[in-house]
């Protein structure tokens, strides 16, 4: 094989992992989309009032957990999303 | 004021608050996005591999955005655990505090029972031993009753007097509890006191098969008290008072509370609309009036202390038969679906013509109605709007029929129970302010029988209101 051949399926390699990274970058952005819906609408905010027979205590420790995690987790998926970026513009300098 | 809301009921054994049960609905579905999000994330994951990336020299960051990828999928499925996890154990939490309620409730009724019946064997004895004090004391009362400055009217404002100014005692509920459980034992006091076997009659009562009860009680009191002279029913007669065309349906509860008509003053008692929706039958809502007089003696309104007692017992009270009669005047037939709401009586009554099998209910919505005695099917969505410190409620007795869901509010909480009015918890402006706080909520249960209501006049494309008022007559 020779080096223009090499060369051209080594572009061709990266245009197809540019496309990949795109529609990964899209899915992404998606999803954090989502996440951020979810955190607004469906996470529950700590009670507002006291719970008749129920140890609240134990429930906000819980929750509280549970919304830092969630906070973990949307700093992980822009995480993804910026290192997405990241590889897109590095490839995509080799593909152009 | 407080916000607090109570449901219980509607088929469910489950006893919380309204904030408590839209938190166990809300971590379930944080259960289920999550699913789905660990799904869609291992899609995303798949359409960009890390041997593909490698073998087109892709840089460090695409293999950084992976790892991300991979461990945002854990923190997720970790997510949904946890947040399954908390569902189940606030529901199962509730479950358990009404697992401890319903025993404690069970032992209180056993024993009140068996202090009612106690009370009603001793009864002859009792009075035999207390006969010289209490005759004194009778005399007393009704010469006092009598020889008072203003008469007997004085007596009963006097008393007005003293309730308002103890509405503190009379709105605990401590108080209204044990009255609750006074009135669920006042059947066995009576069987007692005639001597039914105890087995039988803790058969025959609320703790058996129900067959005496609360209803015995007031069927008794209202057929003693008729021969005595009061809570003696009589015939009524009612009348169309006004028809107009509204733009729509009611929406939520609070609409619905301030739709049902204060008969206060000789107003009308009864309003009825009527649905016309093209290619079906005509549909109708109905909304009854509150107890209008409270004295035990009849008068020309039916909306009376005598329909009260009749109702609670199951007899046909004249604001009762005066409803049907307005239902018939209105083109109500048996097949025409039907939703029933009212306040106080007015429940009552609505909570009886709901159950009564005579018509084609669709939906049941009271407001402190003295109706937990009344049997209902489970075929429609039934809510009872009660607040703790409400007496009133408590005079119908626990709640029997497991399918309605009971909104309860501890309306005063650690506020200052108001003196101004006889029952505070019981007035139509409180109920009308948790009917406005009803409409906030947000847990599945109680909110999904509102909108099943709200949706019964979707389509309407006329909408008429009329309204009805009775009178009691001779007969």
């Amino acid at each position: 094989m020779g080096v223009d051949e090499r060369i051209a399926m080594l572009e061709a390699d990266a245009a197809a992992a540019l496309i990949a990274l795109e529609r990964q970058r899209a899915g992404l952005s998606q999803v954090l989309e989502r996440l951020g819906h979810v955190g607004a609408t469906v996470l529950p905010q700590p009670p507002s009032q006291r719970w008749k027979g129920f140890a609240e205590a134990a429930y906000e420790t819980r929750l509280r957990l549970l919304r830092g995690r969630f906070d973990d987790l949307l700093a992980t998926v822009e995480n993804a999303v910026t290192s997405t970026d990241a590889a897109i513009a590095g490839l995509g300098s080799h593909v152009g | 004021m407080s916000d607090d809301v109570e449901i219980s009921g509607g088929g469910s054994t489950v006893v919380a608050s309204d904030e408590l049960l839209w938190h166990a609905e809300l971590l379930r579905q944080l259960s289920a996005e999550a699913q789905e999000l660990v799904a869609r994330l291992g899609v995303i994951d798949s359409s960009a591999d890390g041997w593909s990336l490698a073998r087109a020299g892709g840089p460090w960051a695409a293999a950084r955005a992976e790892d991300a990828i991979d461990s945002a999928r854990h923190q997720l499925y970790g997510i949904g655990e946890e947040s399954r996890g908390l569902s189940g154990a606030l529901l199962a939490s509730a479950e358990s505090y009404a697992r401890v309620e319903r025993f404690v409730g069970h032992l209180s009724e056993q024993a009140s029972a068996a202090v009612g019946y106690l009370t009603g064997v001793l009864l002859p004895l009792t009075l035999l031993w207390l006969v010289p004090a209490l005759s004194g004391a009778a005399a007393g009362a009704v010469l006092g009753t009598v020889l008072a400055p203003g008469g007997p009217k004085a007596v009963i404002a006097g008393l007005e007097q003293w309730v308002k100014e103890n509405s503190r005692l009379v709105s605990n509920p401590t108080v209204v509890s044990l009255l609750r459980s006074a009135i669920m034992s006042s059947d066995d006091a009576i069987m007692g006191a005639v001597h039914v076997p105890p087995s039988i009659a803790a058969l025959l009562g609320d703790e058996g098969v129900g067959l005496t009860g609360v209803g015995m009680t007031a069927a008794l009191l209202s057929t003693v008290g008729g021969k005595a002279g009061i809570l003696g029913e009589t015939g009524v007669r009612t009348v169309q008072t006004s028809e107009t065309t509204i733009a729509t349906p009611p929406q939520g509860f609070a609409e619905r509370m301030e739709r049902v008509p204060n008969g206060d003053n000789g107003g009308s008692q009864l309003l009825v609309e009527r649905y016309s929706i093209p290619g079906e039958p005509d549909r109708f809502e109905v909304y009854v009036a509150g107890t209008a007089d409270f004295s035990p003696l009849a008068t020309d309104e039916p909306w009376d202390m005598t329909s009260n007692v009749a109702g609670v017992g199951g007899l046909p009270a004249g604001s009762y038969r005066a409803a049907v009669d307005a239902l018939a005047q209105a083109g109500v037939t048996p097949d025409s679906p039907i939703v029933f709401n009212g306040f106080s009586q007015g429940g009552l009554i609505a909570a009886m013509l709901a159950g009564s099998g005579d018509y084609n209910t669709a939906g049941l919505l009271t407001f402190g109605a003295p109706a937990g005695n009344v049997a209902l099917p489970d075929t429609f969505p039934a809510i009872a709007v009660e607040h703790s410190e409400d007496i009133v409620p408590a005079t119908g007795g626990d709640q029997i029929n497991p399918s309605v869901i009971v909104a309860r509010r501890d309306v005063f909480g650690d506020t200052e129970v108001p003196t101004y009015e006889i029952f505070p918890a019981h007035q139509r402006d409180t109920y009308t302010s948790t009917a406005h706080l009803l409409d906030e909520q947000h847990s599945t249960l109680l909110m999904g029988a509102i909108h099943t209501l709200d949706n019964f006049g979707a389509g309407a494309t006329e909408i008429v209101a009329t309204t009805y008022h009775a009178e009691r007559v001779p007969g």
